[in-house]
Order: C-alpha cells, then structure tokens, then sequence
C-alpha cells in the first residue's frame, strides 16, 4: 500500500496497536466484540498511554481506575492522543493499585469513547493539523468486562503494543521514506540540480540509509516469522527511520529553496511533520537506552 | 521471503566462530603482530577446513559453495583480528574467477583453492599499486573500476611497503602483468565486498570489546557503561555495526543470487562497515590495531547506489541514482 502512496489506514492504530494486543491478551468474548469492526473500520482506536507527567517514563502514570461493583471508574488525563477526535474506543492505561510501585498496580481497558465523563479537546501542531488531543477522564464508568488481560497486569499489554508499534510502523515509514526520496530526487532532476557533486553526495548518503533501513526491516521481519521475536536490529528501525527522515526533509527544503517555505508545499509539511519523529513512539533518546541496557546489556543508569 | 541464513550456513558460522575465538586469542594476534607475519599454523588448519576455496566451483577442486559462505568466514576472521592471507587469497580468487579466461583460471584457481598458493590484491592507480598480501603471494592481482591486472610473482617477491595496519603484509608494485579480459567489474565487486565483511567482524571486535570493557571499568564506584554519555555511545556503535552488517548480508546474497542488482563498478558496501569501524575505533578507551581495507573509497554517487532485489516482492524496485547524473 505504501509503495502506492496510499495513506496509512485510517485505522492503524485500530489494526496494528489495538488488534494486535488484543490478540495476544484479550478473551474470545472481547476479540469477537472487538476485532471485526477494527477491521471494516467502523470503530476506530486510539492509545491513552502518556499522561502530562508521564511520557518516556510511562510507568509514572496517574490516572486511577477504582473498582465499583461490576465496573470502573476512571478519572484522569492523557495527552497527545493520536486521533482521540475520532476513535470510538482507547486502549487506556489506567492505575488500578495505589499501594503496588510503579509498573505493578496498572491495568489496561478497552475505554468507549461515547461515555459520559471523556471530553477529547484536539491539540493543534506545528504542521497546523490537530492530529492528537487531549483526553479527559472524570468518574468515566467502564464495565469489568472491558479489563484488556490481567488486572495488575497492565504494563505487559502496553509493552506489547509499544512494540508492535516500533515494529509495524517502521515498516510502513521505511517505503514512505523511499517514496519521498524518490519525489526529492525527480523534484531536483527538474529543477536540474542532479549534476552537483554536493547534492549527489547528499543523495547518496540518503539513498544508503534508506536502503539499509529497508534491510533491517526485512530482517527484523524474518527473525519475527522464524524465531517469535526479532533480533538486535529490531530496536534499531524506528532510530534509523526518525534520524534519517529528518536529514531528507532537511535536505529537501535546503536544496530546493525557499518555493519549499510556502504553506500548500508538500516539503514544508513533511519538514514540520519530520520534527516530531524523534520523539513520538519512544524518543531517540529512550531508544538509546532501551538499546545499551538491554540488546547490550550495559548496567542501568540515571 | 527470508532474510537469513540456511542451516548450513548456520553451522559454518559457528564453526568458524569456534575454530577462530579458540585458535585466534587476543594474545596471539599481539604476536602476530609483533612477528610481522602472518598466523602459519592457523593458516594451515584453515585451508585443511578448505576454507581457502570454499567459494571456487568445485570443477576447480574449490567448495563449490560462494560469497555469502565466504563472506561468513571473513567476518569471524575479522571479529577475531586473526593475521591470515585469507583476504587477499580470497580478493584475487574472485578477481581471477570473474576477470580471467579458462586458461588463466585453470593454472591458478586450483591452487588457490588448495591453499599452496598465496594471492595478494591491490587496486590500480596512478603509479605504482600497493597490494595487500604482498608477502609470499605467488600471484598479485591488480584492479581498477574496468581494467584487471594479472601478475605472477616469480623468484623475486615484491618489494615490501610499511603501513599502518598490523593485521597484514603489504607491499608494491609497477602496473604490469597479463591482462585479465572477462567479467573485471563483477570481480573487483566482489572483492569490495569481501573486504566489507571482514571490516564487518572488525567492526563487531571493537563493539564487543568495548562494551566488555565499559562494564567492567568503575568510575564513581559504579561501572563507566551505566552512564548515558557512554551508554548512548555504544548504542550508536550498534547501530552503524548493524546497518554494515544488513548492507554486507545484502551485498553476499546478490553477488550470488542477482548479480545484475549490483552497482557497477560497487562501492557501497564496504564503505560503510569502514565509517562503522572507524568510530568505533575513535570510541574505544585503549589503542587497537588498525588495518586499511584493500580498496580506496571513492565518492562517484553513481558507485555508491545499492540496488533493490527482485525477491523483495513487497518493496519497490529503487531508483538508479547513477544514470541520473
């Protein structure tokens, strides 16, 4: 689909973080309620996991579900909720023990959006595009049934939808990725700026990485199908992505000038959009760590 | 689609992984070193293995087996810093197999193969070529982008050159010999990407025995790997290890199953693993041995462009960057 140019589904988060969880830790009741409308589309998902005091430290959340009868009752606030506007359920992440530490008293839901006490007001980025919102939780009620895997058990199920989003997505922006480069490269072909050595090198050290990237997916995805998990590399795709789409879109507005500053320009969007890669989905910074403390098994720091 | 490898070539990893991390300790390679010359005794267990002609079809008494096996044992070799004319032997093996005619392959390639004889490689230039494994080669090929040289090194060895890297013999010669008539690009291709994976296990070297070292080295009662600063550090040195290692993987499985998907002439893949080696070099706390790679880098952009596989049915065939310019 990439390759086409078509854009990411308009539920991909639904497919590829909702779906995918719930296949993993949801009840047959759930995955029959759940995954066929994630499917058609008719029910779109968000992901309430960061919180204004906890982001790349997700554990530190504080929005709190406590136990009334055969429901839940959650109060709370997320933030940069991708699609909340428009997504009927969020996979939320919610503090269900105040006495258990850290990771330990969290379990995950399945939230409908339509309850009384969720209020989504959209938050407007650079690109002028209210892509995320915030998402308000007071006394929000949730029937026990909608509990996503184990009460307590929580920080597992979001672990797994945080890699499957650092996995999936890689895959999706690697061929985007390509896709642009090739846009860029016709772009100065035209503009008949392919002859300087400068822009050639540039070129090349671009057309390197994304090749490389696009290695490194496949490799992660054999690895994936042989051995249930991927290797070392896996922890690299989503670096290797952000780092190098902002070098392209950095690029691009550099080599083809200020035509490229205009609003309706395809590259002043992608340069703006670009900014965010290093952070959304696990910040570079944090994959840094996630890559010395556990692929190389250097001791924890702080 | 699998971007792996085959049981088979599982095996011959670990059994040159095994052979090498035993035979092959850092205080030999300091010996080695110190000599001047090349391991003899590991040398002769590696060809006994056959690994000399692992990747040389078996009608010239090779293994029949090719460049993604022999690129397997040139990383181990390189991961182990082991001091052998596995290189150079394998340099000129694939510049004869690909650049000479059945005469010149029938004289040579069986003995390479073998073992018994030694081949050195150097890259043509301007004036005289600087060829790696200059020591005891009885044949030196020499190569540039199109044109392959052919020399047979008779009584007289070539004149030895010093240079930084410990890890061989060098030493130069005039541009002269027979003329290699077949397909030179595809072998000087090759050969660049031999020379790439054994900068690969180079590569991997620095990134294991750095962070052996960061974890066990303790600054402020704690080991140094526990900070960021240094944390952060190896895990870039994974990432460029990484990134070498899928384009070198990449660049193995073409030659063999898509040649045509290879740039010519190739640069590509061993410039990396040399820019990945480098800075892990510059990050390591203690000195190591450097080694120059056989071939010189240059920055042509249309040299450097990795073509996609066809069997990569999900992935876009990418644009040529070179016929652009």
């Amino acid at each position: 689909m990439a390759h086409a140019g078509a854009p990411l589904p308009i539920n991909v988060r639904g497919i590829l973080l909702a779906g995918t969880t719930l296949m993993e830790w949801g009840t047959e009741k759930q995955q029959q309620r759940f995954l066929a409308p994630i499917l058609s589309g008719e029910e779109l998902w968000c992901q309430g996991f960061s919180e204004p005091e906890a982001g790349s430290d997700l554990s530190a959340l504080k929005t709190r579900a406590v136990r009334d009868g055969d429901e839940w009752v959650v109060t709370g606030q997320k933030v940069w909720t991708s699609m909340a506007q428009f997504s009927r359920r969020c996979m939320l992440v919610a503090r269900t023990d105040r006495e258990s530490a850290r990771h330990r008293g969290l379990t995950c839901f399945a939230l409908d959006m339509h309850s009384p006490g969720v209020t989504v007001p959209p938050l407007r980025q650079i690109t002028g595009e209210p892509e995320f919102s915030e998402l308000f939780l007071e006394e929000a009620r949730m029937p026990d049934a909608d509990v996503v895997g184990p009460v307590g058990g929580g920080w597992k199920v979001a672990l797994t939808t945080l890699a499957n989003e650092r996995s999936g997505l890689g895959f999706y922006n690697q061929v985007e990725m390509r896709n642009n480069l090739d846009r860029l490269i016709a772009e100065l072909r035209d503009s008949n700026q392919l002859s300087d050595p400068l822009i050639q090198a540039e070129l090349a050290e671009l057309h390197v990485r994304t090749e490389i990237l696009r290695l490194t997916a496949y490799r992660v995805l054999a690895s994936v199908e042989k051995y249930g998990q991927p290797g070392p590399e896996g922890s690299l795709t989503k670096w290797m992505w952000s780092e190098t789409n902002q070098r392209l879109t950095q690029f691009a507005t550099e080599a083809l000038g200020v035509a490229t500053l205009a609003k309706s320009d395809f590259w002043s969007y992608e340069l703006l959009r670009s900014r965010g890669n290093t952070i959304e989905g696990g910040t570079a910074e944090i994959l840094k760590n996630i890559v010395a403390e556990r692929v190389l098994g250097l001791p924890k720091g702080r | 689609m699998h971007f792996d490898f085959n049981d088979e070539q599982r095996a011959i990893r670990e059994a040159a992984n095994g052979l090498l991390q035993q035979r092959s300790p850092v205080g030999r390679i300091a010996e080695a070193v110190e000599a001047g010359a090349d391991d003899e005794a590991l040398w002769q267990e590696m060809t006994e293995l056959g690994w000399a002609g692992i990747a040389l079809p078996e009608e010239l008494d090779g293994q029949g087996l090719a460049m993604v096996e022999l690129c397997l044992l040139l990383e181990e070799q390189g991961a182990t810093l082991s001091r052998t004319p596995l290189l150079p032997s394998a340099c000129a093996g694939r510049l004869l197999l690909h650049g000479g005619d059945d005469a010149q392959r029938q004289r040579w390639l069986p003995k390479l193969a073998a073992g018994q004889t030694r081949g050195g490689f150097g890259r043509l230039g301007d004036g005289n070529a600087l060829v790696a494994g200059a020591a005891g080669a009885d044949l030196v090929t020499l190569a540039s982008e199109r044109t392959g040289l052919l020399l047979e090194v008779g009584q007289e060895p070539l004149e030895a050159s010093e240079t930084i890297d410990p890890l061989r013999s060098y030493g130069h010669t005039a541009p002269c010999g027979q003329i290699l008539g077949c397909d030179v690009p595809r072998g000087i291709q090759e050969a660049a990407i031999c020379g790439a994976a054994e900068l690969l296990g180079v590569a991997r070297f620095c990134l294991e025995t750095t962070v052996e070292y960061v974890k066990d080295r303790r600054q402020f009662g704690v080991p140094v790997g526990s900070f960021q600063a240094i944390g952060h550090k190896c895990a870039e040195m994974l990432y460029r290890v990484e990134s070498a290692r899928a384009a070198v993987y990449y660049g193995a499985w073409a030659a063999d199953a898509a040649p045509e998907q290879l740039p010519r002439p190739p640069q590509s893949p061993s410039t990396l693993p040399l820019r990945a080696r480098s800075r892990s070099l510059a990050r390591r706390s203690r000195p190591t041995a450097e080694s120059a790679s056989p071939g010189k880098r240059t920055s042509t952009i249309g040299s450097s462009a990795l073509r996609s596989t066809r069997s990569f049915s999900a992935a876009r065939p990418t644009t040529a960057l070179g016929s652009a310019s």
